[in-house]
């Protein structure tokens, strides 16, 4: 019996090691990845699930020409980021994020999504 | 070819990892034993806390550089001219973290001096103090893993667990180094023996306590980490998770010869054969958990900069930079 719990709890233990990698990876994001909304969006919401460090994190959204339709600087709070938009006309856009997590490892990704015309 | 950042992690945890074992082992776990103990047993204590703090203020050092060469993306030559440096120190939680943890390390030299004289050997306030210091440095390496940034209860739980993780490890681990030098230096007398026959129940007693709260807190860190039982066998880091384990058991499995077997031996003085013998197997198993717990501290250092078990799944939006 003492034997079995030993184990169990080494085992336990074992995987207590802690102070392995946590990467901010995105969770989700409004608009949705790869959605096709009506109206344009004021801003773009991204939900990640890590805390982000707002010194290190980034995101840019282009359209399709390349050119940056966000106001610029991003509003990051805890494991979100907000960046406002300018007017989108129909189109497609994309987003592209930079994370760096409060436990200082990095990630970046991006996804488009479309507005619809009327 | 590996990481300099594994090497740097290993030298910081390693280093701050002894010194406050040394601490806790002199202020609780052995204080009536280490107050008898030689002038050389001291002095040889005093040195190790010494050149423990300064390479573990190096190595810190050294970490914050990486990091921060890591986190702006930037040639390590450029951080040192432009803000960089600055702006992970006073920007990043991890700087804020670091900047906390090199104050407690120049607490813990100031209150270790005063431990050292006569007036502060007897202050239960030096004591409390210097304990306290020491638990606070070994506890904040928690801000640099990933236990933190976990959003909600959550991340305050698995913060807490990993802090109480490190002391405990440095309870155990830690003060095996101030045990393996009392042994080594204990005379053939019978109060000598007597004095390594204390120590060393009072050791177990500790070490009964450290693996306890290991085992929760390590319950409670593998609730967030491990994301399934395959990722043990088919991850580097499961992987290496599995051979800390094995270190881990064989740990113990000394531990308890140690206590159960050899230290009621040590009867009388170290003349008496078994007595002599006892003292001899349990010099050299208290060495071999010492090495054993470095190599672990080496996994632990590896561990920290490969992705978990838990994460390899979540990767379909975004690629990732390891460092």
């Amino acid at each position: 019996m003492r034997m079995h719990i030993t184990i169990v709890s080494c085992l336990l233990i074992a995987f207590g090691t802690g102070a392995a990698q946590a990467h901010a990876f995105l969770d989700h994001a409004s608009p949705l990845v790869g959605s096709t909304v009506r109206n344009a969006p004021r801003e773009v919401t991204l939900s990640f699930t890590q805390n982000l460090e707002p010194a290190f994190s980034s995101v840019e959204v282009t359209d399709a020409g390349g050119g940056r339709v966000d106001q610029g600087k991003a509003e990051i709070s805890g494991s979100t980021m907000r960046i406002g938009l300018k007017t989108l006309a129909p189109g497609s856009y994309k987003v592209h994020w930079h994370a760096l997590s409060v436990d200082t490892h990095k990630t970046e990704g991006s996804f488009s999504f479309h507005v619809g015309g009327p | 070819m590996a990481d300099p950042l594994i090497y740097v992690r290993a030298i910081h945890f390693a280093a701050t990892i002894t010194l406050a074992g040394v601490v806790f082992f002199v202020v609780c776990i052995a204080g009536p034993v280490f107050r008898d103990a030689s002038a050389k047993v001291r002095l040889w204590l005093a040195w190790i806390v010494w050149s423990a703090l300064l390479l573990a203020v190096l190595s810190g050092a050294a970490w914050f550089v990486l990091v921060a060469q890591s986190m702006s993306g930037q040639p390590l030559a450029d951080i040192f001219s432009g803000g960089i440096l600055w702006t992970v120190l006073s920007q990043t939680g991890f700087g804020r973290d670091w900047l906390l943890r090199f104050a407690l390390a120049c607490l813990l030299a100031i209150l270790f001096a005063l431990l050292l004289s006569t007036q502060g050997a007897k202050s239960v306030w030096i004591k409390s103090a210097v304990v306290t210091a020491a638990a606070g440095l070994v506890g904040t390496l928690a801000w640099a893993g990933h236990a933190v940034g976990g959003p909600g209860i959550e991340g305050i739980v698995h913060a807490a667990a990993d802090v109480l993780h490190l002391i405990a490890a440095a309870a155990w681990v830690g003060a095996l180094v101030p045990l393996a030098l009392l042994l080594l230096t204990t005379g053939r007398d019978a109060r000598s023996v007597a004095g390594a026959r204390a120590a060393t129940v009072r050791f177990s007693t500790f070490g009964i306590a450290s693996v306890g709260t290991l085992l929760v807190t390590g319950a409670i860190n593998t609730w967030y980490l491990v994301g399934s039982v395959h990722a043990l066998a088919d991850t580097d880091y499961g992987r290496l998770v599995l051979t800390k384990v094995a270190l881990f058991l064989g740990m113990v499995a000394i531990a308890a010869v140690n206590r159960l077997r050899l230290t009621p031996r040590l009867v009388g003085d170290a003349n008496a054969v078994a007595s002599a013998n006892a003292l001899r197997q349990l010099r050299r198993n208290v060495v071999i958990e010492v090495l054993v717990g470095a190599v672990i501290i080496a996994i632990v250092a590896v561990l920290g900069v490969t992705p978990p078990g838990a994460h390899e799944d979540l990767m379909p939006h975004a690629h990732h930079h390891s460092h």
